[in-house]
């Protein structure tokens, strides 16, 4: 066997090695991105399919099982993810999505496109309905439901109410389905084959974004960015909406973006391995490890070069002004505009570990907000959220980033914590900017169920009667938005309907959880350390 | 199960939910089938990635646990928080400060370079420390310069030098080291920088291109985009509407006038009626003797189709049911003369009026604004010919009201000061507009003692005087009179009041004719141009006026071609072209301002008192340089660019109601197409030979030339054409000289037959300000050039302050 891996291209497939957390071998299947050649040897970047991108790494040839070897599909439109095995769904809805994707797939591909699929479309709903439990079950949609309009769909969404009980949970299903279906078609038909990575998933997202914001009043005001996004991520590629996002919507993806290009980052004490693309100045990604001053940020290309840095930059705490400080905790907060430097080179850094984060405009629009530690060194830098000045979508958190040596050690909650107080300094309501990644979902679900429970724990019967709340008043305490708090009831299992009513039921479970989770969580923003006035920045012209 | 047999309400957010302990409710697991009733909320994840094998055994865990397990936890790359050299990395302490940390944004990093020295440098500064004195942040900055000052191309070594303020060996060293070092670089800069984004949009998606700039203002609502384009909308939004308020106001004048013209009517058909006057003789008698009070001569304007042939008794009922174009025929006067009728000498408008005025009604109409202006002063209107005539001396050159202008009241306390009025009127008693002897060019005789006067709008009148000897003037020879070359005549005692108006008992004609050469009378004489050419003169400067005015431009195209082979026939016989209403109503729009201007001019005149007067003789002694000539020209003509400019858009708008125009610049396509070839034709004209002008000046002899050669070629384009030459000879200087002595020549024939070299300079020196009639003693057979030269400047004003509302 002169070489084995000959065979082995770029958009392969095949199991790769790799050790999981037990330190146990495994052999996910894994895509081939790209191939190097070093001293003689190759090297395959692999991405493990259904792993996240983090993950993705430079491998041997040993680790690849060059035996179960598939090549890539002529029309390479598949979305490298489409729901197989190996991951639990995490929601009833999500699933019919998934499923009339693939089905629009089939379609999509064959030439007679939009005919109807017969599809036992009932009984499976009733699946749905009847197993709460079993969470997978899915609810095809018709193909043909796919030249639906998305106009003839909202009306309907809007005289049905979201939370509807079940008679009207079909509908909503089909609607969702249909919506999605719609979406996914127009990207199917238009994406580039080949090389492009989950050509879908922008229209999906937006629908997301719609469909989450299809209560009756905000139907119709959000439906047209459901379009917009739609529109201006068909086929060629342009330039994002400006929208001020920090947050990527992919369109740009291509298989420059989708691999690591820093090996190393040196930071203060640390070393961080990045998780993703970051575009650092390209002739500093070749190098072992890229340098980095622990308070302005500066990239270095060597540590001689570091060290006549730090010489020349006196600076001891981030740039900005502080505006929190408790105990070892302090929060700075800059302006994207007026500090430009550090907000770029801040950006740079957070690129490295945040998936869905663009750099593609400039940082005028922000105030990032970053929190540190400090010690006799200075105040160094744990973690940072960026915030736009003024949001169209009551986003109260662009990113956020805990930096990899701190997490997992509740700077994260500290973090998300500190964005809601600022929001009840304003006095409105927030949400923070999606797509979340998983890490910000889990952290996200785990502070507003904590939140949440906080409150409904405290909650006292004046009067004998039972103490009762309302969803809205939740998310007044909280700065929380209502469809977050709704969403965190719901994935709590906490709304029950109950002898004609919604009530919230408290399970021992649930309590004990939480008690334990407060208990370990002693990490918290004092707002009275808070000296934080928020500014009118509509006023001001600029940002 | 039949408890699901009902329909669930919607959750609302507004509903108190009450919170219970599951113990408290043990039979909750009955409802718990419908708990999914509640659509969950999607998790706001990208939906490929909610499925990832990590995160999904997370939540799982999550939910079986109630909290992480530290083996279900997402898996991420390691990081490292050993690095041993850290301490002497970053030395030293920091001690928090007592206060929150307030920073001045820009107070940072004040001068440290950004270049950071390698351990390359470092082996080469220590090296050249051996020879020179060089401290690594001294070549930190050098190189920091250095490369700053580099875009594409590398700062040359004479560059360095002037960037580097170190000896030259240093800077030597230094820079050959940077421009090896700099050879070998991979990247842009030996200072690390995030790509930039490219001008050209090809880095739209290069990954490594960040922070582009944001090249519109963030969208701060999503349904209402606040750009140029509804901002554009909103202007003319405003202008439709004020078009509209305006319309409406003239509207209700008209109405108004309309009753009152009923009620007058009303009035004479009553007093008729008392009168018993049913056969319409008295009223015709009334005609009559009105009709005798007319001027003794006759205003050569005659409407083609003259309304003569109006019974007397039909005029004031026809008058109000007249259709539109007949109306037209009529020549309409905004003002009604004062009492005191200035006799403007039936020659004095000569050569271009000589001949019987063809009045062209289209030519009126086209800038008619809405009836409503006809409708307004219907008391002005006649039936008669002679009517007509009494009510409009000017012809064809009547005011008329220009849509959108403000007309101001003459001001009573400027009113009387006049330089013709003696001191004990409240007047100047200005020497030059005494009563003297006058004679004039066409036709060629002396008009004995006159005055001059600078009229309505600037023109001049002569005010006749009655002497005694009038008979006598009447027969001086003009031609004896001209034998004197030179009379400055300020020198004389006779400029004294007595003098001019003279009672003198000399009846002698030889003796008075003595007097008149000896210079010791004033004697006026129109400077002209040569007499042997006038015709063509006059023809040409016709043509220009009327491609001015752009009316025929753009519509009365059949007229323009024909004009030109009628004017080759001499002024004699040459129905001249009308000029528009257009034109003369431009410039009545400013007269306060005139006002002001003349008594300013009067002034400077009489500073140049010397020269103005040698010009009275026809013979310019005073030599105008070409150079300020051709300045006053072109800055004659880029005023008139703007009035073409004007002309033309409101052909193309319609209306001009209130005077907001439309910017200028969708016009430029038009004249610089249609210019190259004249532009051409008129260079070529230039080089003609023909200097039969007496002035000594460059530019006039130029300009007689080119005018005569015109006589053919010219047509009513020619202004616009020269409007746009000016433009398109501003790049390009060698084209430049050649357009801007076409502008001398077709510009001077209008200037130079009025204006002396010195108002001439002195526009040239004022940049804008144009010479009034009144400026030296030239009264002219063509005062109503003046006007139109003022008019320009004036326009241009109007217009530039009409640009910059709508900008």
């Amino acid at each position: 066997m002169a070489d084995p891996q000959a065979d082995v291209t770029e958009g392969c497939r095949l199991p790769v090695l790799r050790k999981n957390q037990e330190n146990e071998d495994e052999w996910p299947l894994a895509e081939i991105l790209s191939v190097k050649e070093l001293t003689g040897r190759k090297l395959y970047y692999v991405h493990y399919i259904d792993f996240n991108k983090r993950l993705d790494e430079w491998v041997t040839p040993d680790r690849l099982d060059v035996k179960k070897l598939q090549f890539p599909k002529k029309e390479a439109k598949t979305p490298t993810k489409n729901g197989l095995s190996g991951s639990r769904p995490s929601s009833p809805e999500r699933d019919p999505m998934r499923k009339s994707l693939d089905l629009s797939l089939q379609t999509a591909t064959a030439p007679s496109r939009g005919k109807t699929v017969p599809t036992p479309k009932r009984k499976a709903e009733s699946a749905s309905l009847a197993s709460q439990i079993s969470p997978a079950t899915p609810v095809p949609s018709l193909p043909g439901s796919t030249e639906m309009t998305q106009a003839s769909v909202y009306p309907e969404a809007r005289d049905t109410n979201t939370f509807n009980p079940k008679l009207n949970t079909r509908d909503d299903h089909e609607q969702l389905a249909s919506l999605t279906t719609n979406g996914t078609a127009r990207r199917l038909i238009s994406s580039q084959p080949g090389r492009k990575r989950k050509a879908n998933c922008v229209g999906t997202d937006e629908m997301i974004k719609v469909f989450q914001y299809n209560s009756p009043r905000c139907a119709s005001v959000y439906l047209p960015p459901g379009e917009d996004s739609q529109d201006s991520s068909d086929g060629i590629p342009s330039a994002p909406r400006m929208t001020g996002s920090l947050v990527s919507d992919r369109s740009h993806d291509d298989i420059v973006t989708r691999m690591k290009n820093i090996d190393c980052i040196e930071l203060g004490r640390h070393r961080l391995k990045p998780w993703y693309f970051s575009p650092y100045p390209q002739e500093l990604t070749a190098l072992p490890i890229l340098y980095l001053c622990e308070f302005c940020l500066k990239y270095l290309k060597s540590l001689k070069c570091l060290q006549r840095h730090l010489t020349k930059c006196n600076l001891r705490h981030p740039p900005g002004n502080e505006i929190y400080r408790k105990g070892t905790i302090s929060f700075f907060e800059i302006d994207g505009r007026k500090n430009k430097m550090y907000s770029q080179n801040l950006c740079l850094l957070a690129k490295c570990f945040l998936d869905h984060k663009t750099l593609y405009y400039d940082t005028d629009p922000f105030l990032f907000y970053v929190m540190t530690e400090y010690d006799s060194k200075g105040f160094h830098i744990v973690g940072y959220f960026s915030k736009e000045k003024e949001s169209t979508e009551d986003y109260n958190v662009a990113c956020i980033l805990t930096l990899p040596p701190y997490q997992r050690r509740g700077y994260g909650k500290l973090l998300i914590e500190f964005s809601y107080e600022l929001s009840k300094v304003e006095g409105k309501t927030g949400t923070p900017e999606k797509p979340l990644s998983d890490l910000g979902l889990l952290s996200y679900r785990s502070y507003w169920s904590q939140t949440i429970l906080e409150i409904l724990m405290d909650l006292k019967s004046d009067n004998g009667e039972r103490p009762q709340i309302t969803i809205n008043e939740i998310s007044e305490i909280t700065s929380v938005k209502k469809e977050d708090v709704i969403s965190t009831l719901q994935y709590l299992n906490l709304i029950n309907y109950y002898k004609g009513q919604y009530i919230l039921t408290l399970s021992e479970d649930i309590v004990e959880g939480h008690e334990r989770a407060m208990q370990k969580r002693h990490l918290r923003i004092d707002p009275k350390c808070l000296h934080f006035t928020p500014k009118d920045w509509s006023k001001r012209g600029k940002w | 199960m039949s408890k699901l047999s009902f329909r669930a309400r919607a959750l609302d957010a507004t509903k108190p939910l009450p919170v219970f302990r599951c113990e408290d409710l043990p039979d909750l697991h009955e409802y718990a089938s419908i708990n999914r009733a509640v659509p969950q909320m999607p998790t706001g994840m990208e939906k490929e990635e909610e499925s990832e094998h990590h995160l999904q055994r997370a939540i799982s865990a999550q939910q079986v646990y109630g909290e992480k397990r530290d083996n279900m936890v997402i898996p991420v790359p390691e990081a490292e928080s050993n690095i041993a050299y850290y301490e002497s990395l970053y030395p030293g302490e920091f001690k928090m400060p007592k206060q929150l940390i307030h920073i001045q944004p820009f107070s940072l990093d004040a001068e440290q370079p950004d270049y950071d020295l390698d351990s390359e440098d470092e082996a080469f500064v220590n090296k050249l420390k051996k020879k020179l004195e060089i401290t690594p942040l001294q070549f930190e900055e050098m190189i920091d310069r250095l490369e700053k000052g580099s875009g594409q191309q590398l700062v040359t070594l004479q560059e360095a030098k002037l960037l580097l303020k170190e000896d030259d060996e240093l800077i030597r060293e230094v820079f050959d080291y940077w421009t090896r070092k700099r050879k070998a670089c991979k990247g842009a800069s030996l200072i690390p920088t995030v790509k930039q984004e490219k001008r050209d949009g090809s880095s739209t998606n290069d990954p490594y291109v960040a922070f582009r700039r944001r090249t519109e203002k963030m969208q701060t609502r999503k349904n209402r985009k606040n750009d140029e384009a509804s901002y554009e909308k909103m202007l003319k939004l405003r202008r439709d509407l004020s078009r509209a308020v305006t319309i409406l106001e003239m509207i209700k004048r008209r109405e108004k006038s309309k009753r009152e013209l009923l009620h007058l009517t009303l009035e004479i058909v009553e007093k008729r009626y008392s009168m018993a006057d049913f056969g319409g003789e008295i009223m015709a008698e009334v005609l009559a003797q009105r009709a005798l009070m007319k001027p003794a001569y006759t205003v050569p304007i005659i409407p083609l189709s003259s309304s003569a042939q109006f019974r007397l008794q039909d005029h004031m009922e026809l008058k109000e049911y007249k259709v539109k174009p007949e109306k037209t025929e009529v020549v309409r006067t905004k003002r009604k003369y004062e009492k005191k009728k200035p006799k403007v000498l039936p020659s004095s408008s000569a050569p271009q009026q000589s001949g019987p005025s063809v009045f062209n009604a289209k030519d009126l109409n086209q800038y008619d604004f809405p009836s409503s202006d006809d409708e307004t002063f219907p008391q002005i209107h006649s039936g008669s010919s002679e009517a007509e005539e009494e009510n409009d001396p000017d012809g064809s050159f009547a005011f008329r009201r220009k849509a959108g202008c403000q007309y101001y009241a003459s001001r009573v306390d400027q009113s009387g000061s006049w330089p013709w009025c003696s001191p004990s009127e409240g007047g100047l008693g200005d020497v030059r507009f005494r009563y003297s002897l006058t004679t004039l060019t066409v036709p060629r005789r002396c008009v004995g003692l006159a005055r001059r006067r600078t009229g309505r709008g600037g023109r001049v009148l002569l005010d006749r005087a009655h002497t005694d000897f009038d008979n006598v003037f009447h027969g001086l020879d003009p031609e004896m009179l001209a034998s004197p070359p030179h009379s400055p005549v300020d020198k004389f005692p006779s400029t004294s009041e007595t003098n001019t108006s003279d009672r003198n008992p000399s009846p002698n004609l030889s003796q008075i004719l003595l007097n008149i050469k000896a210079c010791r009378w004033r004697h006026f004489r129109p400077r002209t141009l040569p007499l042997h050419r006038p015709e063509a003169t006059g023809a040409c400067s016709r043509r220009l006026h009327r491609g001015l005015s752009g009316t025929s431009v753009a519509q009365s195209g059949t007229q323009a071609g024909g004009t030109p082979s009628n004017s080759r026939n001499g002024p004699g016989s040459t129905p001249v072209a009308a000029f528009t209403a257009e034109q003369y109503q431009q410039h009545q729009e400013q007269l306060a301002l005139m006002q002001k201007q003349q008594l300013e001019q009067i002034q400077l005149q009489q500073a140049n008192r010397v020269s103005a007067t040698n010009s009275t003789q026809g013979l310019i002694s005073k030599t105008l340089d070409s150079i300020s000539a051709q300045f006053a020209a072109s800055a004659l003509l880029t005023t008139e660019q703007l009035t073409t400019f004007k002309a033309k858009e409101e052909v193309v708008l319609g209306i001009g109601v209130n005077g907001v125009l439309q910017a200028s610049g969708v016009y430029k396509g038009l004249h610089l197409s249609s210019t190259a070839p004249t532009s051409l034709h008129t260079s070529q004209s230039t080089t003609t030979a023909g200097p039969t002008f007496l002035q000594p000046s460059n530019v006039t002899a130029a300009t007689t030339q080119t005018s005569s050669s015109h006589g053919t070629a010219a047509n009513s384009t020619t202004q616009v054409l020269i409007g746009s030459n000016i433009r398109l000879s501003m790049p390009s200087p060698g084209g430049a000289v050649n357009s801007i002595a076409n502008l001398n020549a077709r510009h001077i024939p209008r200037t130079i037959n009025t204006v002396p070299p010195s108002a001439l300079k002195l526009a040239a020196t004022t940049n804008c300000q144009m010479p009034k009639v009144t400026a030296s003693s030239s009264i002219d057979l063509v005062p109503r050039e003046n006007h139109d030269q003022e008019k320009p400047a004036l326009n241009s004003i109007a217009d530039n302050t009409m640009a910059m509302e709508v900008t």
